[in-house]
Protein backbone atom coordinates (compact mmCIF):
# COMPACT_ATOMS: atom_id res chain seq x y z
CA UNK A 1 0.00 0.00 0.00
CA UNK A 2 2.87 2.59 1.31
CA UNK A 3 4.87 1.17 -2.12
CA UNK A 4 1.67 2.17 -4.15
CA UNK A 5 1.37 5.79 -2.70
CA UNK A 6 5.06 6.14 -2.88
CA UNK A 7 4.48 5.21 -6.77
CA UNK A 8 1.43 7.59 -7.01
CA UNK A 9 3.77 10.50 -6.02
CA UNK A 10 6.44 9.76 -7.95
CA UNK A 11 3.97 9.59 -10.90
CA UNK A 12 2.35 13.14 -10.31
CA UNK A 13 6.05 14.77 -9.96
CA UNK A 14 7.60 12.90 -12.97
CA UNK A 15 4.57 13.75 -15.21
CA UNK A 16 5.05 17.22 -14.44
CA UNK A 17 8.55 17.42 -15.44
CA UNK A 18 7.83 15.21 -18.09
CA UNK A 19 4.86 17.60 -19.20
CA UNK A 20 6.89 20.95 -19.26
CA UNK A 21 9.50 18.74 -20.58
CA UNK A 22 8.01 17.95 -23.89
CA UNK A 23 6.20 20.88 -24.25
CA UNK A 24 9.35 22.73 -24.33
CA UNK A 25 11.21 19.69 -26.31
CA UNK A 26 9.09 20.56 -28.87
CA UNK A 27 8.90 23.81 -28.72
CA UNK A 28 12.74 24.53 -27.80
CA UNK A 29 15.01 21.72 -27.93
CA UNK A 30 14.33 19.94 -31.04
CA UNK A 31 13.84 22.84 -33.41
CA UNK A 32 16.52 24.56 -32.34
CA UNK A 33 18.81 21.17 -32.23
CA UNK A 34 17.56 21.27 -35.87
CA UNK A 35 18.60 24.90 -36.73
CA UNK A 36 21.90 24.23 -34.73
CA UNK A 37 22.85 21.24 -37.01
CA UNK A 38 22.14 23.07 -40.27
CA UNK A 39 24.77 25.46 -39.15
CA UNK A 40 27.01 22.98 -39.16
CA UNK A 41 27.80 23.23 -43.26
CA UNK A 42 28.33 27.22 -42.50
CA UNK A 43 31.36 28.42 -43.02
CA UNK A 44 32.90 29.31 -39.36
CA UNK A 45 35.80 29.51 -37.73
CA UNK A 46 37.86 26.98 -35.42
CA UNK A 47 36.42 28.75 -32.41
CA UNK A 48 32.83 28.88 -33.43
CA UNK A 49 32.95 25.24 -34.77
CA UNK A 50 33.61 24.01 -31.22
CA UNK A 51 31.41 26.83 -29.52
CA UNK A 52 28.62 24.86 -32.27
CA UNK A 53 29.31 21.35 -30.94
CA UNK A 54 29.52 22.27 -27.06
CA UNK A 55 25.91 24.04 -27.83
CA UNK A 56 24.65 20.73 -30.13
CA UNK A 57 25.83 18.75 -27.38
CA UNK A 58 24.07 20.60 -24.76
CA UNK A 59 20.59 20.37 -26.47
CA UNK A 60 21.34 16.68 -27.21
CA UNK A 61 22.27 15.94 -23.60
CA UNK A 62 18.92 17.82 -22.78
CA UNK A 63 16.94 15.89 -25.11
CA UNK A 64 18.17 12.43 -23.72
CA UNK A 65 17.13 13.77 -20.39
CA UNK A 66 13.67 14.60 -21.04
CA UNK A 67 13.22 11.46 -22.93
CA UNK A 68 14.04 9.70 -20.22
CA UNK A 69 12.13 10.85 -17.65
CA UNK A 70 9.04 9.84 -20.56
CA UNK A 71 10.39 6.46 -19.86
CA UNK A 72 10.20 6.72 -16.04
CA UNK A 73 6.91 7.89 -16.27
CA UNK A 74 5.52 5.39 -18.87
CA UNK A 75 6.81 2.84 -16.50
CA UNK A 76 5.55 3.47 -13.82
CA UNK A 77 2.19 4.68 -15.43
CA UNK A 78 2.56 0.47 -16.71
CA UNK A 79 3.08 -0.80 -12.80
CA UNK A 80 0.07 1.78 -11.66
CA UNK A 81 -2.60 0.50 -14.68
CA UNK A 82 -2.77 3.82 -15.56
CA UNK B 1 42.34 41.10 -32.97
CA UNK B 2 40.06 38.75 -30.90
CA UNK B 3 38.42 35.79 -32.77
CA UNK B 4 34.98 36.55 -33.36
CA UNK B 5 32.33 33.97 -31.05
CA UNK B 6 29.60 32.39 -32.38
CA UNK B 7 26.09 34.22 -32.18
CA UNK B 8 23.26 32.29 -31.17
CA UNK B 9 20.01 33.89 -30.56
CA UNK B 10 18.75 32.48 -27.12
CA UNK B 11 15.92 33.03 -25.39
CA UNK B 12 16.15 33.62 -21.61
CA UNK B 13 13.65 30.56 -21.45
CA UNK B 14 16.17 28.55 -22.96
CA UNK B 15 19.22 29.12 -21.08
CA UNK B 16 16.88 28.78 -18.16
CA UNK B 17 15.45 25.31 -19.45
CA UNK B 18 19.58 24.36 -19.60
CA UNK B 19 20.39 25.53 -16.38
CA UNK B 20 17.44 23.20 -14.96
CA UNK B 21 18.50 20.14 -16.98
CA UNK B 22 22.08 20.47 -16.01
CA UNK B 23 21.03 21.06 -12.31
CA UNK B 24 19.30 17.64 -12.79
CA UNK B 25 21.74 15.84 -14.02
CA UNK B 26 23.98 17.07 -11.22
CA UNK B 27 21.98 15.91 -8.66
CA UNK B 28 21.60 12.64 -10.57
CA UNK B 29 25.80 12.69 -10.25
CA UNK B 30 26.51 12.58 -13.60
CA UNK B 31 29.04 15.65 -13.59
CA UNK B 32 30.59 15.06 -16.93
CA UNK B 33 26.65 15.73 -18.57
CA UNK B 34 25.83 18.16 -16.12
CA UNK B 35 29.46 20.45 -17.57
CA UNK B 36 28.69 19.90 -21.27
CA UNK B 37 25.03 21.38 -20.34
CA UNK B 38 26.89 24.66 -18.54
CA UNK B 39 29.62 24.98 -20.75
CA UNK B 40 26.81 24.95 -24.14
CA UNK B 41 24.60 27.10 -22.02
CA UNK B 42 27.45 29.50 -21.80
CA UNK B 43 28.07 29.70 -25.36
CA UNK B 44 24.53 30.98 -25.65
CA UNK B 45 24.54 32.97 -22.71
CA UNK B 46 28.35 34.02 -22.18
CA UNK B 47 28.88 35.14 -18.68
CA UNK B 48 25.82 34.53 -17.04
CA UNK B 49 26.68 34.14 -13.35
CA UNK B 50 23.69 31.01 -12.70
CA UNK B 51 25.68 29.33 -15.20
CA UNK B 52 29.18 30.39 -14.10
CA UNK B 53 27.81 29.84 -10.16
CA UNK B 54 27.11 25.61 -11.42
CA UNK B 55 29.57 25.10 -13.23
CA UNK B 56 32.05 25.96 -10.81
CA UNK B 57 30.22 23.51 -8.60
CA UNK B 58 30.68 21.15 -11.08
CA UNK B 59 33.62 21.53 -11.22
CA UNK B 60 34.17 22.04 -8.07
CA UNK B 61 32.64 18.02 -7.04
CA UNK B 62 35.03 16.83 -9.69
CA UNK B 63 38.02 18.27 -7.80
CA UNK B 64 39.08 20.37 -11.18
CA UNK B 65 39.71 23.42 -8.24
CA UNK B 66 41.36 25.62 -10.72
CA UNK B 67 38.34 25.77 -12.95
CA UNK B 68 35.96 25.71 -10.36
CA UNK B 69 37.88 28.81 -8.47
CA UNK B 70 37.91 30.72 -12.10
CA UNK B 71 34.11 30.24 -12.28
CA UNK B 72 33.09 31.18 -8.92
CA UNK B 73 35.27 34.54 -9.32
CA UNK B 74 33.59 34.97 -13.03
CA UNK B 75 30.05 34.51 -10.68
CA UNK B 76 30.57 37.30 -8.44
CA UNK B 77 32.30 39.51 -10.98
CA UNK B 78 28.43 39.04 -12.98
CA UNK B 79 26.56 38.80 -10.17
CA UNK B 80 28.63 40.23 -6.55
CA UNK B 81 25.64 38.97 -4.76
CA UNK B 82 25.85 35.54 -6.06
CA UNK B 83 25.54 33.96 -2.06
CA UNK B 84 26.24 30.03 -3.26
CA UNK B 85 29.17 31.30 -4.86
CA UNK B 86 30.53 32.77 -2.39
CA UNK B 87 30.25 30.04 0.27
CA UNK B 88 31.60 27.75 -2.31
CA UNK B 89 34.70 29.68 -3.03
CA UNK B 90 35.55 29.76 0.61
CA UNK B 91 35.20 26.23 0.55
CA UNK B 92 37.36 25.93 -2.05
CA UNK B 93 40.18 28.10 -0.80
CA UNK B 94 40.19 26.07 2.09
CA UNK B 95 40.75 22.91 -0.14
CA UNK B 96 43.18 24.71 -1.93
CA UNK B 97 45.25 25.59 1.43
CA UNK B 98 44.65 29.03 1.21
CA UNK B 99 43.27 29.31 4.93
CA UNK B 100 43.09 32.87 5.64
CA UNK B 101 41.16 34.12 2.22
CA UNK B 102 39.06 31.12 3.00
CA UNK B 103 38.60 32.30 6.54
CA UNK B 104 37.55 36.36 5.29
CA UNK B 105 35.23 34.80 2.71
CA UNK B 106 33.36 32.15 5.28
CA UNK B 107 33.00 34.81 7.83
CA UNK B 108 31.16 37.06 4.90
CA UNK B 109 28.85 34.52 4.16
CA UNK B 110 28.05 33.94 7.81
CA UNK B 111 27.42 38.16 8.31
CA UNK B 112 25.65 37.67 4.99
CA UNK B 113 22.97 35.25 5.64
CA UNK B 114 23.70 34.05 9.95
CA UNK B 115 23.80 30.67 10.61
CA UNK B 116 20.27 29.81 10.53
CA UNK B 117 20.25 29.97 6.79
CA UNK B 118 21.69 26.69 5.34
CA UNK B 119 24.83 28.40 2.94
CA UNK B 120 25.74 30.18 6.70
CA UNK B 121 25.19 27.04 8.62
CA UNK B 122 27.75 25.54 6.48
CA UNK B 123 30.28 28.24 6.30
CA UNK B 124 30.36 28.38 9.92
CA UNK B 125 30.89 24.56 9.99
CA UNK B 126 33.98 25.29 7.50
CA UNK B 127 35.15 28.24 9.51
CA UNK B 128 35.31 25.91 12.63
CA UNK B 129 37.68 23.40 10.39
CA UNK B 130 39.57 26.53 9.09
CA UNK B 131 39.99 27.87 12.59
CA UNK B 132 41.26 24.61 13.93
CA UNK B 133 43.02 22.95 11.49
CA UNK B 134 47.01 23.00 11.93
Amino acid sequence: MAKKKNDELQFRIIDKIVDQGEKRLKSMFRETLDDLEKQRAQQLSALQKRELEQVITAYQLARDLVLTLVDVKDNIQIRLGH
Amino acid sequence: MEEKHLQIDASREEVVALLEVGQIYYLRGEYEKAEKVFQGGLVMQPGDGDLLAALGATYHVQKKYELALACYEAALKACPSESCSKANRGELLLLMGHKEDAIRELKATIELHGTDHPLGERAAALLHIAETAE
